[in-house]
């Protein structure tokens, strides 16, 4: 028998789970233009029917539905299309950005829409020197190629400058987006524990899953993330290239390193955390999104286009230089007057200029000198020197030819003739003819620029170092059998690790394996054509005599970048002591690992002393902490002479190895000093076979370079020689002396350099000989811009279509249609008004049981 | 959650579609606008990158022709300059011949008459040496690279080291000079009077050291008196009353100018070439200044005529006089040689010229090809975004508009 109220019970449910429906529908609705909103739906279900199976059922018919109830209310999401949207939007991000950077660096080149940009200011600099060409000795033509070099520099500097910004646009964007990443991977922390509550609870946080999908999806503009569910209910885990970023609510921020093979200061990467080694950073693996893009620009876009102009606008610089230096201006000037007891005695008989001995030395043969009156400045007569010697009475002779008789006549007036003479005896002057040579553009130090985010230029050191080799070692000695002697791994087995040698920024194409001798080592790194400033290049000087190597260059950072793929170390030149650094390695005992007891080492409680630091050794510690426990004494202060100096042990092979920017010593300590006994020198920890000195403390000097691996400084020092503006006769037109003015032998040879062939090494070919002109290579810089900016702008319209694609899918399932909520809203609404109905009739029915039953005969 | 064969369309779709296809139709319509404002169809690298290129290419070609051609206008305007004074100087020579010829005959002529046409024929010396040293643009036209140094310089006077000839060491003989070979005395002296001083070692012989002279025409030979001898190597300056000399002080070299890469053509001329040159120069030979009494050969044969007209009363023979005259004629030929020359030079450049303006004209061609945007299509790719762009603008408002709110009651 069922209940009384059995009818208005199954409203009452009726009445209550349409009342969410509608509840429901009005959320939609208030929500349809939210951003990230996914539609909610009430799946209702019916409840229970009764009678339930049992011994103590109630007999009936059937079994009769019990009215409605709201199983869930779920949002409508399709995980496939999101995952695709997250593709979308990464990609877009990535060449978005990029796609700006090729924009602008379109923009600062501003060809070929302009014609005043390098090419055109190129072509205007030629020209002057063609005007020149034909009137060497004409004040306009020489101004005009003052001012046409002036903007030169202008134009160049100015490039330069605009592509340096871009970087430091670059640096902040990245910078910047760091900053965002993880403030968003901590949102998203924040919201996992108050999505799992709900979930415990057993239900579906449908706004905060929302909220975070949302959040996720700003993620994915940044880094190309992977999602997945983690082993918590309602948690997740975000990882980048197998690395995670977050799990469940602990966030592995991203951290801006200097990189590894970027030393300049502002050149940072974002790094990883390793969640199994704390502050171990790996470089990240972005393949897609914001961050890469805007690492890609910076790292690879600009920086090839910034060296693609530094060589063009560096050989048009020398180019020029070379022949402008060897031309002569056309006023002859500097007169060097030669100091009291300066005599010309110039008889019939005997050519010659005398001069005090010690003079002579300004002399030499085949120069012009000029004799002077010395009592009038316009009577002057020019020779050649012929020979110059001494006489025994401690003068000086300058030999000249004979040029006849110093009487010159001059007509004054038809038939009246005057004798200038020249009183030579009584002591001329004489005058040397100096006519300077002199760069036409020059290289200024780097005047202070104040460039937010991109503070000092880089710093080369130049540096000369000799290494001696370790006994036993020559230049045929082939790397396997290096590392025997030595100990170390240096070319590893694993022969897709094979590391390739690393110089500075140039990577050689080359590996290096267990058969090579250093010889050819040597010499494949002496192929590598580092940046260099002054054109000094980088030597390696073999001497087997005295066992050395002898390292002369200019590097970004002492050379000490030598390295493997991955940062990973080359061990040949650490070993050499390539970075002119001391070093050592030594042999533990078998099994040692980090975490043996430097006891078990052999080693006991004590001090050592390295140079001036005193390191109290506890060997009850692991050699792991041993190690950092010198290393942080070591790296205590600057100013202490062990600083640089680092320890390091290498597990692979057990030898502790030391690596030290300076000679250095690690003396006995001194026994008055120190507590314990002093340990014996078998166990003592780092005196054991003494420390490798070099022959001789390497040299640094700090030069400043003219380009530099990350920013190019060479447009901010650009310009043209001051001396030539001061007085710009001194712009070279001729070739020879005896020329001046009207040979223009210079100043065409400097024109002609327009078509030369001067670019374009064509070496790895059959032809070795440059191909290309310097408007060649730079229309290929144009060319090579357009097509990559054209490029990515075609990839960027695909990637949007993808996404646009993808959004329109995602709205397609989860997007609320007001449409559809309007004619579900009116479903609900007559289900509630049919439920209300049946309530009233139940309650009528119920009225009439109640009030009108049992009133028989009343 | 889809049913059928229709996909679910929701409002926002609609409208994020609408907004996109707005953006992209006003960017075209951008784009047209720019290429219409400035004429030129690549704006970036990125619109055309191998048309940006070759256009690049062809700029910096025509900026160079721009600059061959000015380059062409100039050598022009200075080889016409030149070839001015050589019409001046054969109008020159050819009166010269004419005295000259005047004076060879015999008979009508006395010496007194002789010695008019010869000293009209020394002023016209003057003039010629006067043309020579012609400017143009303030810089001296037959001096070679020396450009600012007067080319030519007329002396009248004569220095030399003495040596002791056969008369003993109070004679003075004239220098004689070597040229191609031939080796001829001066003639300077041509009568009594034409020596005005001389002077030993920078001193007047007469004057300071109270000696005296007299001079033998004939023989050309000054025999001195009265004073010191003369001893080897003494320095003799011997001055007359016209010009015996004529010096070169340029120098031997030429200057070139490009007029199309890789060609060059003359543009400065030397006045004279040195003794041993196998090149031709207008004036002759020159064998350097202080050498005996060198003058530059064309003048040097102009003075030897002079000089044997006014000798001829003192044994001078009218051989020497129709000599001189064909020598004049070598002259007057070589400078016709040049003139011609010159012709074709000036032919040249103007071929040069045309050519260089063709290839300019052919080149901006081709640059504007490529770069220039075709008005007529634009305009009306122009107006058809704009059609489009109306049109989606007014089709999106009707529709995004309506929904279901409207007609529920």
């Amino acid at each position: 028998m069922r209940s009384t109220f059995f009818g208005i019970e199954t409203m009452r449910r009726a009445l209550l789970s349409q009342r969410t429906v509608m509840d429901t529908v009005g959320h939609n609705i208030a929500n349809a233009s939210t951003k990230g909103y996914s539609r909610q739906r009430v799946s209702l279900t019916p409840t229970g029917a009764f009678p339930y199976p049992g011994t103590n059922r109630v007999y009936g018919a059937g079994q009769i539905g019990t009215g409605v109830i709201v199983e869930s209310i779920s949002r409508v999401r399709d995980q496939f299309v999101d995952g695709q949207v997250r593709v979308g939007l990464t990609s877009t991000a990535q060449l978005n950005v990029e796609k700006s950077t090729l924009s602008q660096i379109e923009n600062v080149f501003m060809e070929p829409a302009t014609t005043q940009g390098f090419s055109g200011a190129m072509g205007d600099f030629f020209d002057a020197w063609q005007e020149i060409s034909k009137y060497p000795d004409n004040t306009a033509a020489r101004n005009q190629v003052i001012a046409m070099g002036q903007n030169m520099t202008d134009v160049i500097r100015n490039i330069d400058q605009t592509l340096r910004d871009i970087r430091v646009d670059l640096n902040g964007q990245i910078q910047k987006d760091v900053a965002i990443v993880n403030g968003i991977l901590k949102d998203i922390a924040s919201l996992t524990p108050e999505i799992a509550k709900v979930f415990t609870h057993g239900m579906s946080p449908n706004d905060l899953l929302d909220k975070r999908d949302l959040l996720i999806d700003e993620l994915s503009q940044y880094v190309n993330v992977d999602v997945q569910d983690s082993e918590y209910l309602g948690g997740l885990a975000i990882s980048i290239g197998g690395r995670e970023l977050m799990r469940n609510d602990t966030v592995y921020d991203l951290t801006l390193e200097p990189n590894w093979d970027h030393p300049s200061q502002n050149t940072k990467t974002p790094y990883m955390n390793d969640v199994s080694q704390s502050d171990f950073y790996m470089l990240s693996q972005f393949s897609a999104g914001e961050l890469k893009g805007a690492i890609n620009s910076r790292d690879v876009i600009l920086p090839e286009v910034q060296s693609k102009f530094e060589e063009v606008v560096s050989t048009f610089v020398n180019s020029v230089n070379n022949v402008h230096s060897q031309g002569l201006g056309i006023s002859v000037e500097d007169y060097s007057t030669f100091g009291a007891g300066t005599t010309a005695k110039i008889s019939n008989n005997a050519n010659y200029a005398q001069i005090a001995a010690t003079d002579t030395q300004y002399f030499s043969v085949g120069e012009q000198i000029q004799i002077v009156d010395p009592t009038d400045d316009s009577k002057t007569i020019t020779v050649t020197i012929t020979d110059i010697q001494t006489d025994g009475t401690g003068n000086g002779r300058l030999y000249f030819d004979n040029i006849g008789s110093l009487v010159k006549t001059e007509e004054q007036a038809a038939g009246v003739y005057t004798d200038v003479t020249f009183d030579i005896d009584a002591g001329a002057e004489i005058r040397k003819l100096v006519v300077d040579k002199y760069n036409f553009f020059e290289t200024n130090e780097l005047l202070s620029r104040n460039l937010v985010g991109d503070t000092s230029p880089d710093y080369y050191n130049q540096m000369t170092s000799t290494i001696k080799f370790p006994p036993g070692v020559s230049l045929d000695t082939t790397i396997g059998e290096l590392e025997n002697i030595l100990g170390v791994q240096i070319a590893p087995s694993n022969a897709t690790n094979a590391p390739r040698l690393r110089l500075d920024n140039n990577a050689l194409t080359d590996t290096i394996d267990d058969n090579m001798t250093l010889e050819e080592v040597f010499r494949r790194i002496q192929k590598v054509h580092p940046l260099t400033n002054d054109g000094n290049a980088f030597g390696i000087k073999f001497d087997e005599v005295n066992h050395n190597v002898v390292l002369t260059g200019v590097t970004y950072n002492a050379l000490a970048e030598l390295g493997g793929e991955n940062g990973s170390e080359c061990n040949l030149f650490r070993i050499l002591g390539f970075e002119g650094q001391n070093l050592s390695s030594y042999a533990l005992q078998e099994g040692t690992q980090l975490n043996t007891t430097l006891g078990d080492l052999g080693i006991s409680n004590g001090w050592i002393q390295i140079d001036n630091t005193l390191i109290q050794i506890d060997n009850s510690v692991t050699l792991q902490a041993g190690i950092n426990d010198i290393n942080a004494a070591l790296n205590n202060t600057v100013e202490a002479k062990s600083y640089n100096t680092q320890i390091f042990f290498d597990e692979g092979t057990r030898r502790l190895r030391i690596v030290s920017d300076h000679a250095f010593s690690a003396d006995t300590p001194d026994p008055s000093i120190f507590p314990a006994t002093p340990p014996n020198a078998a166990s003592n920890f780092l005196t054991v076979t003494g420390l490798q000195q070099q022959d001789s403390a390497p040299t640094y000097s700090k030069k400043q370079s003219l380009i530099s691996t990350t920013t190019s400084d060479i447009g901010a020092r650009l310009s043209v020689n001051s001396a030539l503006i001061e007085d710009v006769n001194r712009i070279a037109s001729a070739s020879s002396y005896a020329g001046i003015p009207g040979d223009n032998s210079i100043a065409l040879e400097i024109a002609s350099l327009k078509n030369a062939m001067l670019m374009g090494d064509s070496s790895t070919g059959r032809l070795g000989s440059p191909t290309l002109t310097i408007d060649d290579s730079y229309n290929d810089i144009i060319a090579d811009v357009g097509v990559k900016s054209a490029t990515t702008q075609n990839s960027a319209d695909a990637a949007d279509k993808f996404l646009e694609y993808y959004q329109n899918r995602q709205q397609e399932v989860s997007g609320v249609s007001l449409d559809e909520e309007m004619t579900i809203l009116i479903e609900a609404q007559h289900s509630f008004q049919a439920a209300s109905r049946m309530i009233n009739v139940v309650d009528e029915m119920l009225s009439t049981v109640i009030n009108n039953m049992g009133l028989a005969g009343r | 959650m889809l049913t059928g064969g229709y996909s679910r369309v929701t409002n926002t779709m609609m409208t994020n579609t609408f907004i996109r296809d707005i953006h992209r139709n006003l960017s075209t319509i951008d784009k047209l606008q720019r290429q219409i404002s400035t004429g030129k169809k690549i704006q970036y690298p990125s619109d055309d990158p191998v048309g940006a290129d070759r256009a690049l290419d062809y700029r910096q070609t025509v900026n160079e022709l721009d600059q061959y051609s000015k380059n062409v206008d100039d050598a022009n305007t200075l080889a016409s300059n030149i070839d001015t004074v050589f019409q001046h100087m054969e109008d020159l020579l050819l009166r010269v011949r004419d005295l000259a010829v005047r004076a060879s005959n015999e008979a009508p002529q006395n010496q007194a008459n002789r010695d008019t046409i010869a000293d009209e024929i020394n002023s016209l010396l003057s003039a010629m040496v006067s043309q020579a040293n012609q400017k143009f643009d303030g810089k001296y036209l037959f001096s070679g690279l020396k450009t600012g140094t007067t080319p030519f310089e007329a002396k009248t006077s004569i220095t030399f080291n003495y040596t002791t000839g056969a008369g003993g060491n109070m004679e003075i003989e004239m220098p004689s000079t070597t040229i191609e070979g031939t080796t001829t005395q001066s003639d300077a002296i041509t009568d009594t009077n034409s020596v005005k001083a001389v002077l030993v070692n920078g001193q007047n012989y007469v004057t300071a050291l109270g000696g005296s002279y007299t001079v033998d025409p004939t023989t050309n030979i000054i025999t001195l008196a009265g004073g010191p001898a003369l001893n080897d190597s003494d320095v003799v300056e011997l001055r007359f009353d016209k010009v015996v000399s004529v010096d070169y002080n340029g120098d031997m070299a030429t200057r070139e100018v490009e007029i199309s890469e890789g060609t060059t053509v003359k543009m400065s001329y030397a006045g004279a070439v040195s003794n041993d040159a196998n090149t031709q120069s207008v004036f002759g030979k020159y064998s350097g200044e202080g050498t005996d009494m060198a003058s530059v050969e064309a003048f040097q044969k102009m003075m030897q005529l002079r000089d044997n007209i006014y000798k001829y009363g003192n044994g001078g023979t009218i051989d020497d006089i129709m000599k001189g005259i064909d020598d004049i004629d070598d002259v007057r030929e070589t400078i016709t040689n040049a003139r011609s020359e010159q012709g074709g030079r000036v032919n040249r450049l103007e071929l040069a010229k045309n050519r260089i303006e063709q290839m300019n004209i052919y080149t901006s061609k081709i640059l504007s090809d490529r770069e220039n945007v075709d008005m007529a299509e634009a305009i009306s790719e122009l107006v058809l975004a704009q059609n489009i762009y109306q049109a989606s603008l007014q089709s999106g408002a009707k529709i995004i508009q309506t929904t279901l709110l409207d007609f529920l009651r």
